[in-house]
């Protein structure tokens, strides 16, 4: 992650802070920055997004795309993630630097979209073994300001909302050669059912509080962090640690509870602005990268 | 290090015979069923011993009753020597912590794994950072500064709970090899079966990890009773 220089006096500033529920911009511990969702981007893509959360600036396209599916799983598509530290996020990126974080979050994502009830992986299989949707998430990091996995997996819920897979049959002629039909109709699509995505929610543990949604500083000054992805229902999906530091058990029981919490108003929250904007349709304003 | 000729990699389309198999032996498992349904939160023997390899400072190899065997070798301190590395931001005065995690290629059950592909490398990476991190928060990297310990994990035979039999090992190569340590890391894989409210099982062999629903892979360090690491995925 992008790094920043405290001082001493800094940190203990921040953390004494964050002992009485105040942090450096006057949120509570448990509160999110202010965020901007904005859907249907970028025109060239099955579905698209962009977040923006305090200073930190996600863009995600989906693409779909028809492909064989996998050996073990013949009758499921697949989700593929690819994550981009672009070198306009922080200069620490520039050329090969910013591999091993794409690729930690890339496998993070993985992880916590690797249980069977996220997506519905089933409706995206045209025909068993032959032919089925693969969906390429790709994540481009354009600014890094602390938090990015909540802020991406934000990102990809609501560019996969925003999806949509044309309708296709594979038609078999007599000599055994395969014809793909495109419905005629380029409003006629798949929709993908996102109640069951799930969210990361990210708590750093500074001092003896933990926090929700850390920015640049605060994440300085905490030794370990808790990441885990909670769905809509409050059902966690996957929890992972990081950090040099250790955590205490009850810690990790408080951090859990917090996060089920924090996680369930953040999906109704977006639930309800992606909603709006659908309702909107084509008579909403696009605001864009300039605004 | 794109093509390694050394290696015969297989034809790109092989597949293993188990695959078509399959539906049989899935319907013979039911009907003679595992063993007996054992107690969820019994402790499985296991057997670990360390000091066997000669040319690394520390060394052990941890095997759990499921099959799963895991040799490390733990090497330090070097010489942090990486020239074209930047300088350690202020405050990081400590020693690193490298780890390595291998896979042997026939170690999994079903198809080989192909050495050199790149979801096997990330499959590693993956791992390696997840030791460091169970390992970072108990070895005293303060006491080695500019300095590089090394560790490095051979997993050759899967058999469930894999990554918490390495951190075990690891940790126990890292005391043979008489680094500093607060404490020993002691990993436990727990394992939750779709049955409906299924209860959790310890250390779970490698047919109860395939029907899993939830995975999780705790690292504690007993004697300061902290937690150093949490990996877990499903439901």
């Amino acid at each position: 992650m992008a790094s920043v220089v405290l001082s001493e006096a800094e940190k203990l500033y921040i953390v004494h802070g964050v002992q009485e529920d105040l942090r450096v911009d006057g949120r509570g511990c448990e509160d999110y920055r202010c965020a901007e969702v904005e859907t249907d981007v970028v025109s060239n893509t099955s579905g698209s997004a962009r977040v923006k959360l305090g200073h930190t600036d996600i863009l995600v396209g989906v693409k779909a795309e028809m492909g064989t599916p996998k050996l073990e799983k013949p009758d499921e598509g697949y989700l593929e993630f690819f994550v981009d530290c672009s070198a306009n996020a922080t200069p620490e990126f520039e050329g090969r630097g910013g591999e091993e974080l794409g690729t930690e979050i890339a496998n993070t994502l993985y992880r916590v979209f690797s249980s069977e009830s996220s997506v519905d992986l089933k409706s995206l299989c045209i025909n068993p073994r032959e032919h089925c949707w693969v969906l390429y998430v790709d994540v481009l990091l354009l600014e890094c300001g602390g938090n990015l996995l909540d802020a991406i997996s934000i990102a990809v819920k609501a560019a996969l909302f925003n999806t949509r897979i044309p309708k296709v049959r594979v038609l078999e002629d007599e000599e055994g050669s395969k014809e793909i039909e495109l419905s005629d109709d380029p409003y006629d699509c798949i929709r993908l059912n996102v109640d069951d995505v799930p969210c990361i929610v990210t708590l750093s543990k500074i001092g003896y509080r933990h926090v929700v949604d850390a920015t640049l500083q605060e994440e300085a000054c905490s030794l370990a962090s808790l990441l885990i992805s909670v769905t809509s229902k409050g059902a966690l999906t996957s929890m992972k640690k990081v950090g040099k530091g250790s955590l205490d058990p009850e810690s990790i029981f408080e951090m859990m509870e917090t996060g089920k919490r924090v996680g369930k108003s953040l999906h109704i929250a977006l639930q309800k602005i992606l909603d709006e904007e659908e309702s909107l349709g084509t008579s909403r304003q696009k605001v864009g990268f300039l605004g | 290090m794109p093509l390694d000729h050394r290696r015969v990699r297989g034809p790109e389309e092989s597949q293993p015979p188990e695959l078509w198999g399959r539906a049989e032996d899935e319907g013979e498992d039911a009907d003679a069923g595992a063993a007996p349904p054992r107690d969820p939160c019994a402790l499985r023997p296991l057997f670990c011993r360390a000091g066997l390899l000669s040319q690394a400072e520390g060394s052990a190899y941890v095997e759990l009753s499921g099959g799963t065997k895991v040799l490390c070798a733990a090497w330090g301190p070097r010489e942090a020597a990486e020239p074209g590395a930047p300088p350690p931001a202020p405050g990081l005065g400590g020693g690193r912590l490298l780890c390595e995690f291998r896979r042997a290629p026939f170690a999994g059950r079903g198809a080989r794994w192909r050495p050199g592909s790149a979801t096997e490398r990330e499959a590693e990476r993956e791992a390696a950072s997840a030791l460091r991190e169970a390992l970072e928060p108990a070895v005293r990297l303060a006491r080695y500064p500019r300095a590089r310990l090394a560790v490095s994990a051979l997993l050759l035979q899967d058999g469930g709970s894999a990554l918490a039999a390495a951190i075990s090992a690891a940790a126990l190569a890292l005391a043979d090899a008489g680094v500093e340590m607060y404490d020993l890391a002691v990993g436990c894989a727990l394992c939750r079966s779709p049955a409906p409210a299924a209860a959790w099982m310890l250390q779970p062999g490698e047919e109860e990890e395939r029907r899993a629903v939830a995975r999780l892979t705790v690292a504690l360090l007993p004697a300061l009773n902290q937690v150093s690491a949490v990996l877990g995925g499903g439901q």
